[in-house]
C-alpha cells in the first residue's frame, strides 16, 4: 500500500506538469512509489522514504514545466510582473502582508517543532552518537531512570559504549542572607562532560577524579547563563568559592554559552555538582538502594559502533539486573538513539506538532485562498490587457506563466515581510507556549530553508487558480470578456474560492471554539479533590540545610497549627508533593509478612488532616489522624 | 562539439547500462535522490543519450504491480558513457602520477 501522503505529493507535483506528458508522469511515479513500498515491505536496505523519494516529484514537474524556458523570457516575465505590481501598491500591500501571515505562522511553528524534535541540544559533540538509556518493566511499560546499583552494573556491563553517564535534576540554594536564590541543576557523574564532549568556556569541567567520595568533593560548574547573570560573568569567579545550600562549593568553571544538557524539554540547568555530592534522603545514601531510581542515564557509542550492537549488549545487562534485585524480575532494559527528547516525549511531541502544524497550514491555506481571489478580481479588471496580448500573440502557457511569475514575486515579498517575525520567533514563542524549552527555538538554517520553502509553496498554490483560469480561454473568448461584465469560469471560480475560504474560516473558528470548550471543561472537571478555597504554599527545608530531622519536624508542625489557627482557615496540612502539579515519587511496597511479594507504588508524604483538608473522601478507614509526631 | 558530461550524468549512464532501469533501481544504484535522477533523465534523453520505454502492460499485471518505465543507452549513450570514463580514468591517473611523485 502507498502511503497516501506521498501519492497526494505527486499528485500536487503532478499540475505543474504540461498536460500533454502529465498522464505518462503520473503513470512513471505511481509506478515507482509502488515499486519503492514493495521493496520497503521486502525489507530492503538503503532505501529512501516515500516521502522523501515523492519530493523528487516536485523536481521532476518544476523540470518539465520550465524545459525550453530562456532566461530571457524568464527576465521579461519577472520585470512585466513587478512593474503590474508596483502599480496597484493596495493590492500588493494587503495580499503581501495577508500572505505573510500564513508564511509566518508556518515557519515560526516550524521553528518550534524544530527546536523541540529535530534539534539536538547545543554544544554536544556528535549528538547523533549519543543514546539514552531507561528502565521499563514487561508487565508495566514505561520510560524511566535507574537507581545508583542499576547504573553501577550497566556501566560495568554494557558494551558498544566509549562511556555511560548519569545526571540527576535537583534544586540548589545559592548564596547566603537576602543574596539567597534558588535554582534548578543536575547532580552529574565525573564523566558527564568527558560522554557529552562538551569543552568548558572558562576554568574546568568535572572530571571522574571530581566524582569518587560521597561528600567529598564539594566542587560546581556554573552554567554561562548563571555566571554572566549573577557573577557578571567576571573570569575571577573561577577558582573562588560559593555558597550552595548551607557548605562552601569552590566553582572549578563555566560551561559554554547554550549548553543546557541533554534534554530539550523542562528548566534549563545553572550549575552542575558531582553526584558524590548527593544529600540524601531521610538519612540514608542513595548509593545503595536498589529500589530508589534517580539516575538518568546517556551514554555515548564506542567508535565504529552502532546502535543495534548497543541494544544487543544490553540484553546481558538485563540479565544480570533482573538477577540482582527480586523487583527487577522483569526489568527491560530500553534504548532510544539520540538526544533532546526520551520516547515518551517524542510520541506526545509529535502530536503536538501535528495539531499546530494542521492550524498554521489551515491558516496558510486560507490566506492564499484570500490572496487567489484577489487575484481573480482583479484579473477582471485587466481582461482587456490580456485580450489584447492574446490577440499580439501571447500563448496562453505564456500567459499563465505570468500570472504565476506574480504570485511567486508576491509570495517572495511576502516571505521577506516574514522573515523577521520568524527571526524573533525565540522570543515571542516562549510566552505563546509557557512550556519549560530548554533547547534553542532560534531559527537555523532548517528553519530558514523551510521558510522558503513555504513562501515558494505559498506562491504556487496561489498562483495557481489564477493562471490556470487564464490558461483555459482562447483569444476571441478573452477579447469578448473584455467588454462584457466577467466571464463564467472566473466568477464561478471566485464562488468556489470564497466558499471555500469560509468553509476553511469556520473550521478554525469551530476549532477554536472546541478548544475553548475544553479548557472550560478542563476548568470544572472534578480533580478527585474540592480545589475550593485551597491555598498553597512551597517550602524546602533541606535545601537550607539548618534543619535536621528533628527540628525541621518541629518547625513542620508549628507551622501547620499556626496555620490553622489563622480566622477563615478551616484545616491545614502537610505534603511533600501537591496533587496535579507535584510530581509524584515511587516506592517499593511489600505487604506486611510477606517476602515474596514486591511492587513499585506511586507515593506521597502527607501530613494530619490531608484527606480532611483536600476534601477527599476515605473509602475506608478514620477520615483524619494525627500523623505528624 | 557537445558539452561533455557531468559526474552525476556518467553515474546515471553508468548505471543504467545494464542494460537497463527504472528510477527506483538508478536511486539504490547511485545514491543520487530523486529531485536529481529524473531531471537529469529528462536532459540525457533530450540530448538522445538514452531512450524510454514502457514495460509490457502484461508483465506488469501478472506481478500485480503498476507497468513501469525502463531506460536503456542509446548508442551516442554508450559512446557518451566510454568517452565520459576514459576521461575520468585519465584525471584519476593523473592525480595518482601526481600524488606518487609528490610523496617520492
Amino acid at each position: 500500500m502507498t502511503s497516501p501522503t506521498a501519492r497526494a505529493l505527486v499528485w500536487a507535483a503532478g499540475l505543474l506538469v504540461p498536460r500533454v506528458t502529465r498522464p505518462e508522469w503520473k503513470e512513471e511515479w505511481d509506478g515507482e512509489l509502488a515499486a519503492l513500498e514493495e521493496a520497503r515491505a521486502g525489507g530492503a536496505l538503503g532505501l529512501p522514504s516515500p516521502m522523501g523519494y515523492a519530493f523528487g516529484a516536485f523536481a521532476h514537474a518544476l523540470w518539465m514545466r520550465t524545459e525550453g524556458w530562456t532566461v530571457d523570457s524568464m527576465f521579461q516575465d519577472i520585470k512585466y510582473s513587478t512593474r503590474v505590481l508596483r502599480k496597484s501598491p493596495g493590492f500588493t500591500l494587503v495580499a503581501t502582508l495577508t500572505l505573510a501571515l500564513g508564511i509566518g505562522a508556518n515557519a515560526s511553528i516550524f521553528s518550534l517543532v524544530n527546536g523541540v524534535m529535530f534539534r539536538a541540544p547545543d554544544q554536544i559533540l556528535e549528538p547523533g552518537r549519543l543514546v539514552q538509556i531507561a528502565r521499563s518493566y514487561e508487565s508495566a511499560p514505561r520510560w524511566d531512570n535507574f537507581s545508583w546499583p542499576a547504573m553501577r552494573m550497566i556501566q560495568a556491563e554494557a558494551g558498544a559504549f566509549s562511556g555511560i553517564a548519569g545526571f540527576s535534576r535537583e534544586q540548589f540554594i545559592l548564596g547566603r542572607g537576602t543574596d539567597t536564590e534558588q535554582v534548578v541543576g543536575q547532580l552529574v557523574t565525573g564523566n558527564y562532560f568527558e560522554v557529552l564532549g562538551v569543552r568548558a568556556s572558562i576554568g574546568r569541567l568535572l572530571q571522574p577524579t571530581d566524582d569518587m567520595t560521597p561528600g567529598g568533593h564539594p566542587v560546581v560548574v556554573l552554567s554561562h547563563e548563571l555566571w554572566h547573570r549573577r557573577y557578571s560573568g567576571d573570569p575571577s569567579v573561577v577558582g573562588s568559592t560559593i555558597a550552595v545550600g548551607t557548605a562552601p562549593y569552590e566553582v572549578l568553571g563555566v560551561a559554554p554559552e547554550g549548553f543546557v544538557g541533554v534534554e530539550n524539554l523542562g528548566a534549563a540547568p545553572s550549575m552542575w555538582v558531582p553526584v558524590a555530592q548527593h544529600p540524601g534522603w531521610f538519612g540514608m545514601s542513595p548509593f545503595d538502594q536498589w529500589g530508589w531510581s534517580w539516575v538518568n542515564l546517556v551514554g555515548r557509542l564506542d567508535e565504529g559502533a552502532t546502535f543495534q550492537e548497543a541494544r544487543a549488549s544490553m540484553d546481558v545487562v538485563q540479565f544480570r539486573l533482573r538477577e540482582a534485585y527480586p523487583a527487577n524480575e522483569d526489568i527491560e532494559v530500553l534504548l532510544a538513539e539520540g538526544i533532546g527528547l526520551d520516547p515518551e516525549e517524542r510520541t506526545e511531541a509529535k502530536q503536538m506538532a501535528f495539531i499546530l502544524t494542521l492550524i498554521v497550514g489551515v491558516v496558510l491555506l486560507l490566506t492564499c485562498t484570500n490572496v487567489a481571489n484577489l487575484f481573480l478580481a482583479r484579473a477582471t479588471a485587466r481582461r482587456g490587457e490580456v485580450g489584447v496580448r492574446m490577440a499580439l500573440g501571447a500563448g496562453r502557457g505564456r500567459l499563465a506563466r505570468q500570472t504565476l511569475t506574480e504570485s511567486l514575486i508576491l509570495a517572495l515579498l511576502a516571505t521577506t515581510v516574514a522573515a523577521p517575525i520568524v527571526l524573533s520567533a525565540e522570543t515571542f514563542l516562549p510566552l505563546i507556549f509557557p512550556f519549560g524549552l530548554t533547547g534553542s527555538v532560534a531559527p537555523d538554517a532548517r528553519v530558514l530553508g523551510f521558510l522558503v520553502s513555504v513562501g515558494i509553496a505559498a506562491g504556487l498554490l496561489l498562483g495557481a487558480v489564477p493562471a490556470w483560469a487564464s490558461s483555459r480561454r482562447g483569444v476571441t473568448e478573452a477579447l469578448r470578456d473584455a467588454k462584457s461584465t466577467g466571464g463564467r469560469t472566473k466568477t464561478r471560480l471566485q464562488d468556489f474560492l470564497v466558499i471555500s475560504q469560509l468553509g476553511l474560516s469556520l473550521g478554525l473558528v469551530a476549532g477554536a471554539a472546541l478548544l475553548g470548550r475544553s479548557v472550560m471543561n478542563a476548568r470544572s472537571a472534578q480533580p478527585g479533590f474540592d480545589p475550593t478555597g485551597l491555598v498553597v504554599g512551597y517550602m524546602d527545608l533541606d535545601l537550607t540545610g539548618r534543619y535536621d530531622e528533628e527540628a525541621g519536624l518541629d518547625l513542620w508542625n508549628r507551622l501547620v497549627t499556626s496555620a490553622a489557627r489563622i480566622p477563615g482557615v478551616q484545616s491545614a496540612t502537610l505534603a511533600n508533593q501537591t496533587p496535579i502539579v507535584g510530581g509524584h515519587s515511587r516506592r517499593t511496597v511489600r505487604p506486611a509478612g510477606r517476602n515474596d511479594v514486591e511492587f513499585e507504588a506511586e507515593s506521597i508524604v502527607v501530613g494530619g488532616d490531608y484527606f480532611q483538608t483536600l476534601g477527599i473522601p476515605l473509602l475506608r478507614g478514620p477520615s483524619t489522624r494525627r500523623c505528624v509526631r | 562539439m557537445p558539452r561533455p558530461l557531468g559526474n552525476t550524468s556518467l553515474q546515471i549512464l553508468g548505471a543504467i547500462r545494464h542494460p537497463q532501469a527504472y528510477g527506483l533501481e538508478l536511486v539504490t544504484r547511485t545514491g543520487l535522490p530523486s529531485g536529481t535522477i529524473y531531471p537529469t533523465l529528462g536532459r540525457l534523453k533530450k540530448r538522445g543519450l538514452i531512450r524510454a520505454r514502457w514495460e509490457d502492460q502484461r508483465v506488469a499485471e501478472r506481478e500485480g504491480r503498476p507497468r513501469r518505465r525502463y531506460y536503456e543507452l542509446t548508442e551516442d549513450g554508450a559512446l557518451a558513457l566510454a568517452t565520459g570514463a576514459s576521461r575520468v580514468a585519465d584525471l584519476a591517473a593523473d592525480l595518482q602520477a601526481e600524488s606518487v611523485g609528490g610523496a617520492g
